[in-house]
């Protein structure tokens, strides 16, 4: 498999830098990350590349050397506005749009706010969607036990292991051009869940004791889902998704 | 003196039952309403008591869900402490009300400066950013904002303060129309800032940027902290500012007995349940996604010698000998707060006195022998070279030449 290419771009009046990898060929499609950067997610993006061209853009903050970037953004609108500023910049119009954890709180709010630049959508494992009945576990503030099986079936396999490798060795990937060091996990990848790199990066959610419901997003449930019922898959979360739609539509 | 109001019964087996002393204690399974009156008073009583033993500050501070301290409005306390003091020459130091939770914070502007008028302008100024786990988690900040939260509190706070006229207020997380606040304290532009840290951050570098007092509230001891302030007196270096020990100030707990052997007896259970049951707060609580600046967490994955120790598995012995806890005679004890005055250049010492479970009768006790065979050995360390800037200015003129003991 080729390395995508990685686009650098400078947006909100320059205040933010980001990177976006761009892979494969075919209709487009964004790829929004979860809360733990892109890395974690790039075999899943190769295989949306197979028959799409892949737009992955890192989220404000987990690009190296602008880990503050999220400071330019005052809130949910911010975020809107600026991925728009970014569907722009791509010259993308109206691509199937694919997020997954907070990358499908974003998708969906996204495709609320600006229902004409989203072709489709899908939503996985979307954090966002709240039921007093069935809160949405934070795993940010959860023990190392509890959110391993929080998180994955086999919370001693490999793609667990690899996925809270904790850096070793935070000097050792000190770039040539003196950026600012980047910590990465034990096979090179960087950055991981638990790394500087992505911790600070994480988002300005609603709050961090749990995720919330925002206003856009109860809209986007009786406009977005509701209407086309976007989600594909026959994972949990999807069936979750499925199940909370049929009980808003109960209503 | 410093205090923290902890639960002083807690069951036996708390630490078993419970991974962390935030969040996760459930009141109804291991407290009592009437007990927690009767500390809340207690508390009053043993500050009240170090006021008239001769020590120079009281030291109030603001947690939540939690057993270690539970202070949730610091101001309360003050108010008692302010009014009850009256007369005295000491200091009521809020340690304080934390401003990313509060909204406005010119409410906690308008109680600084009730406390500020009450006292007779005895106020020293804390502002604490908040533990991420009372910030994050307890009063709902999102946490990349904590700090950002804070920064602009605190200038809204300064401004209204000293505002010679109505001000509109339009920050990124207040606005405010007509800012005109009543009262004004007494002391003006503003009482003494002093803001807590627990390393070298960015809150540090703000501190020493705007000329405020450090205080550097570890629980590990002065001989745990020397790496904590050569950074610090680096960074002020750097930053062009005077090396004023009053800059810096450093928690410390302290048992004073009649002899080692007595203290290391009267303290070592209580020693244990300070470290074993209230203290005692896994990361997860504590490290917050986003709540650390990319520096300090680059920092924290680089050097954190605590990250090793496990609380729980230490004795009292291991405790004092750590240098955790300062216990022993007052001859023992002022030799190695003296050492670590020196060492660290800690201009105010905040005297822990009563940890743990402690009893009000062994607390006043410590009290005693601290006031009496401790603190007057403490005086003279640097008030013949440097001014204290960082002290009510009606407290100066009244206060014997001494080293600052502030109860905090």
């Amino acid at each position: 498999m080729a390395a995508p290419e990685v686009r650098r771009l400078s947006l909100w009046q320059d205040r933010i830098q980001t990177e976006v990898e761009i892979s494969g060929r075919g209709r487009p499609l964004v790829y929004l990350h979860g809360p733990w950067g892109l890395a974690p997610d790039r075999a899943f993006v190769a295989g949306l590349a197979d028959d799409h061209t892949v737009y992955a853009p890192k989220f404000p903050g987990t690009t190296h050397g602008n880990p503050d970037a999220v400071h330019a953004l005052d809130n949910w609108f911010d975020l809107i506005v600026y991925h728009g500023e970014l569907f722009d910049r791509l010259e993308l119009s109206a691509p199937a749009v694919v997020g997954h954890s907070f990358g499908g709180l974003l998708a969906a709010e996204f495709a609320a706010s600006a229902p004409k630049s989203v072709g489709r959508l899908v939503l996985i494992d979307p954090v966002g969607l709240w039921r007093d009945d069935a809160p949405v576990k934070n795993w940010m503030i959860l023990s190392d036990k509890v959110r391993r099986p929080s998180l994955f079936a086999n919370a001693d396999g490999e793609a667990a292991r690899r996925f809270f490798d904790v850096p070793k060795d935070p000097t050792r990937s000190r770039s040539s051009s003196g950026r600012k060091p980047v910590l990465v996990n034990s096979s090179g990848r960087s950055p991981i869940a638990g790394s500087a790199g992505t911790l600070t990066g994480l988002r300005r959610r609603r709050s961090s004791s749990g995720a919330r419901p925002t206003a856009s997003s109860r809209r986007l449930m009786l406009k977005s889902l509701l209407d086309e019922s976007p989600t594909h898959g026959s994972n949990s979360s999807s069936r979750l998704v499925t199940c909370r739609i049929s009980n808003v539509r109960r209503r | 003196m410093f205090h923290l109001m902890p639960y002083r019964d807690l069951p036996a087996d708390f630490e078993r039952r419970y991974n962390s002393a935030y969040i996760d204690p459930i009141w109804f399974d291991v407290a009592d309403s009437d007990k927690v009156g009767q500390y809340y008073n207690a508390t009053l009583d043993e500050m009240l008591y170090a006021a008239k033993a001769g020590l120079h500050g009281l030291c109030t501070n603001q947690h939540h869900q939690n057993v270690y301290g539970f202070m949730a409005n610091p101001s309360i306390m003050g108010a008692v402490l302010a009014r009850q003091t009256n007369g005295q020459n000491i200091a009521i130091i809020q340690l304080g009300s934390t401003l990313p939770s509060t909204t406005p914070p010119t409410r906690i502007a308008e109680e600084y400066a009730m406390l500020d008028c009450i006292s007779g302008g005895r106020l020293v100024a804390g502002f604490p950013t908040g533990l991420p786990a009372d910030a994050t988690i307890s009063n709902g900040v999102i946490p990349v904002e904590q700090r950002e939260r804070f920064r602009e509190a605190l200038a809204l706070v300064i401004k209204a303060w000293s505002a010679r006229d109505v001000f509109a207020w339009n920050g990124r997380h207040h606005q405010l129309g007509m800012v005109n606040l009543w009262p004004r304290p007494i002391q003006q532009p503003h009482p003494p800032i002093w803001i807590p840290g627990s390393g070298i951050s960015s809150t540090a570098e703000y501190v020493v940027g705007q000329d405020h007092c450090f205080c550097h509230l570890s629980y590990y001891g002065a001989k745990n902290a020397e790496q904590v302030s050569d950074r610090y007196w680096e960074l002020v270096a750097r930053k062009g500012r005077d090396d004023n020990p009053y800059r810096f100030s450093f928690l410390q707990l302290i048992g004073v007995g009649e002899t080692d052997a007595e203290a290391e007896d009267l303290y070592a259970e209580h020693a244990e349940y300070f470290f074993h049951k209230l203290l005692y707060t896994p990361t997860y609580y504590q490290a917050i996604p986003g709540c650390l600046e990319y520096e300090a967490l680059v920092q924290s994955l680089r050097h954190n010698p605590r990250a090793s120790i496990n609380l729980r598995e230490l004795k009292a012995k291991d405790l004092f000998d750590r240098g955790f806890v300062v216990v022993g005679s007052p001859k023992t004890v002022r030799e190695q707060l003296i050492d670590g005055i020196k060492r660290l250049r800690m201009g105010h010492l905040l005297a822990l006195l009563h940890f743990g479970s402690m009893p009000t009768e062994l607390c006043k006790n410590n009290i005693d022998l601290f006031a009496r065979e401790v603190l007057p050995y403490l005086a003279d360390l640097w008030d013949d070279r440097y001014e204290d800037r960082w002290w009510p200015e009606r407290l100066k003129a009244k206060r014997p030449a001494a080293a600052l003991a502030a109860a905090s």
